[in-house]
């Protein structure tokens, strides 16, 4: 058992000085306001600021900062970097509002219900809001 | 064989810390404040010194019991059982410690500065140039670019708004400022993106995409006939009326994206530095904020098809009716202006390139030599570069106008001279915000009929930065 702990010690002693980016590789569901009507092809166009708006309502997509590489990578398909930088163009450009940054699931979950327009990803969603797809 | 709950709940806490530890550190790459950043670090140092600790106290207990920590053991006793729950509450305590550095630490890189509540933006640029000593050019040395402020109001609804003030050096030394973009839109659908205010005009692909941000540009300058009107540009960059844009996906990832515009021609004035103090700045193109001086509308757009986030094909045209005016406000030409043309945008892994074609169809209305008929002229451009490590990206670019001379709506304009330049630059991304160019152009300018054809050489550094 020592030894078990030894190794898991040196393991986490690993992860901790290993400074890249450690990815969430579990399930990443996309949710959305009860009321709001979009399907799983518009993800991908309101996370890149080309969706605006669905029947009459304003999309406001929202990243949770926990999962947010994977999100990129699975659903988006770019690199954070390039998403960050992709919106900075957006929002001088064209106008739009940046998607807003939460760290837990509960933020997110809890900002999806309060407004029709929000989307966003999680880990474990509720069942007060709807999934529109896993990835 | 069993293992104690109390210790499978500890190395699961173990498990924890590290993960959150893990997402901590990779959070911290978000960050640019390099106190908070600081900060972090020491907390997460903290961690580790904690982790260590732990691990130390786990060991010393499985050596007091002096069996194998596998093995089953007997029920441990009060005082180590209180010892083990005192633990793990400070276990507890360090994960929520370390969660909220790391929401902090997420949250501060994604703030912004408020003004009146409105997240502000913007650039900077300053540099050095070696320029050839010519009482037409800018003097050799460091020089002031701009800084270039941005807000986009966020109304929470389908309205939006953008204002862009830019305060800027010429060329001649002159501060000068302006709403570079003053403009209100609402958002009925994703085809019907509709804007009102003053915007720059949609053609081509570099005049609505970069703006006035340097930074965001790979190289120091635009190609010299797309500058704005201040600069040396040749073209209607900024239009007041009204424009209508959208978009629509097709073929699956593909996408078809329009603007159409309607709004005051513009007029070409000898442009000074609002006689503060009395240099002329030489006749350039200006916008007519407060309605058209010919009562002649200009209108135009474009249309591309973005092939699969990669490709954009598109074509433009415009039309407008220009008038020159003296310093006593006497009409002395008009023109009407006509262009169409294309342009396209490759963006694949590291490599971008961009270039636009414009062809003119001007047709003199007024002039010394009354209506002198249809004039052909050209001008293009094409840029290429590629970026290493996403941080260095050499570019190179050609630019050429072959502008017709007895085309008044050249003619009139100090900058209307035919003229080949070709770039060959250096941006280095030393910062995630800052970029620094290192560029050396060769140019060739036809005169005036009459004079003799220039060339001269440009070596310039410029940094960019946003924040």
């Amino acid at each position: 058992m020592k030894i078990q702990l030894r190794q898991a010690v040196c393991s986490l002693g690993f992860l901790l000085a290993a400074t890249s980016t450690v990815a969430y590789s579990g399930d990443v569901y996309v949710i959305s306001n009860s009321s709001l009507a979009i399907s799983a092809d518009d993800i991908k166009d309101i996370y890149t600021g080309e969706k605006l708006v669905e029947g009459g309502v304003k999309l406001s997509p929202i990243d949770n900062n926990t999962i947010k590489s994977d999100f990129l990578d699975k659903v988006v398909h770019m690199a954070p970097d390039k998403y960050a930088s992709m919106w900075g163009k957006k929002v001088f450009r064209d106008g739009l509002t940046a998607p807003i940054t939460k760290s837990t699931d509960a933020d997110v979950i809890a900002l999806v219900k309060a407004k029709p327009g929000n989307i966003g990803y999680v880990t474990n969603p509720t069942p007060d809001v709807k999934v529109i797809k896993k990835f | 064989m069993t293992i104690p709950s109390s210790k499978f709940g500890l190395r699961f806490k173990l498990s924890a810390i590290a993960l959150a530890a893990c997402q901590f550190i990779s959070v911290q790459a978000y960050a640019d404040d390099s106190a908070k950043t600081a900060e972090l670090e020491k907390k997460l140092d903290q961690a580790l010194q904690q982790l260590q600790v732990l691990t130390n106290r786990i060991n010393q207990l499985e050596a007091a019991k002096g069996q194998p920590a596998a093995v089953a053991a007997p029920a441990p006793a009060a005082e180590t059982q209180q010892k083990i729950m005192a633990q793990e509450e400070r276990i507890h305590k360090l994960e929520q410690s370390v969660e909220q550095a790391a929401a902090a630490n997420a949250d501060q890189s994604m703030a912004d500065t408020l003004v009146a509540g409105v997240p502000l933006h913007g650039f900077i640029s300053l540099g050095y140039a070696n320029l050839p000593k010519n009482p037409g050019l800018p003097k050799s040395g460091y020089k002031l670019d701009n800084v270039d402020f941005y807000m986009t109001p966020n109304f929470g609804d389908q309205l939006k708004a953008l204002m862009e003030l830019n305060f800027e050096y010429t060329d001649q030394g002159v501060l000068t400022y302006d709403l570079e973009r003053f403009e209100i839109g609402y958002t009925i659908n994703d085809l019907w993106n509709v804007w009102a205010g003053r915007f720059h005009t949609p053609f081509g692909e570099w005049n609505t995409a970069y703006h006035h941000g340097h930074y965001i540009q790979t190289s120091v300058d635009r190609p010299r006939f797309i500058a704005f009107e201040d600069q040396g540009g040749i073209l209607p960059s900024h239009t007041t009326g009204v424009m209508d844009s959208g978009t629509f996906r097709v073929n699956g990832g593909d996408r078809i994206s329009y603007d159409f515009f309607l709004g005051n021609g513009s007029r070409i004035i000898p442009a000074s530095d609002g006689n503060t103090i009395g240099i002329n700045l030489g006749n350039q193109l200006e916008f007519n904020p407060k309605g058209d001086d010919n009562g002649s509308m200009a209108f135009g757009g474009r249309a591309s098809y973005l092939f699969g986030n990669t490709l954009t094909l598109g074509v433009h045209a415009l039309s407008e009716t220009v008038n020159t005016y003296d310093g006593s406000n006497v009409v002395l030409n008009s023109t009407k202006v006509k262009f169409f043309g294309g342009y396209y945008f490759l963006e694949s892994n590291n490599w971008e390139s961009i270039g636009e074609y414009y062809k003119f169809r001007n047709q003199d209305v007024t002039g010394p030599q009354g209506d002198t008929g249809t004039h052909n002229s050209w001008a293009g451009f094409a840029q290429l570069s590629y970026t290493f490590d996403n941080i260095w990206t050499p570019y190179v670019r050609t630019e050429k106008a072959a502008l017709d001379q007895t085309d008044y709506y050249f003619s009139s304009q100090d900058s209307g001279r035919s003229y080949t330049r070709n770039v060959a630059g250096l941006r280095w991304d030393f910062n995630k915000s800052a970029a620094l160019k290192f560029e050396f152009d060769r140019t060739h300018e036809k005169e005036l009929l009459g004079a003799p054809d220039e060339d001269y050489n440009r070596a310039r550094v410029q940094l960019d930065s946003k924040f």
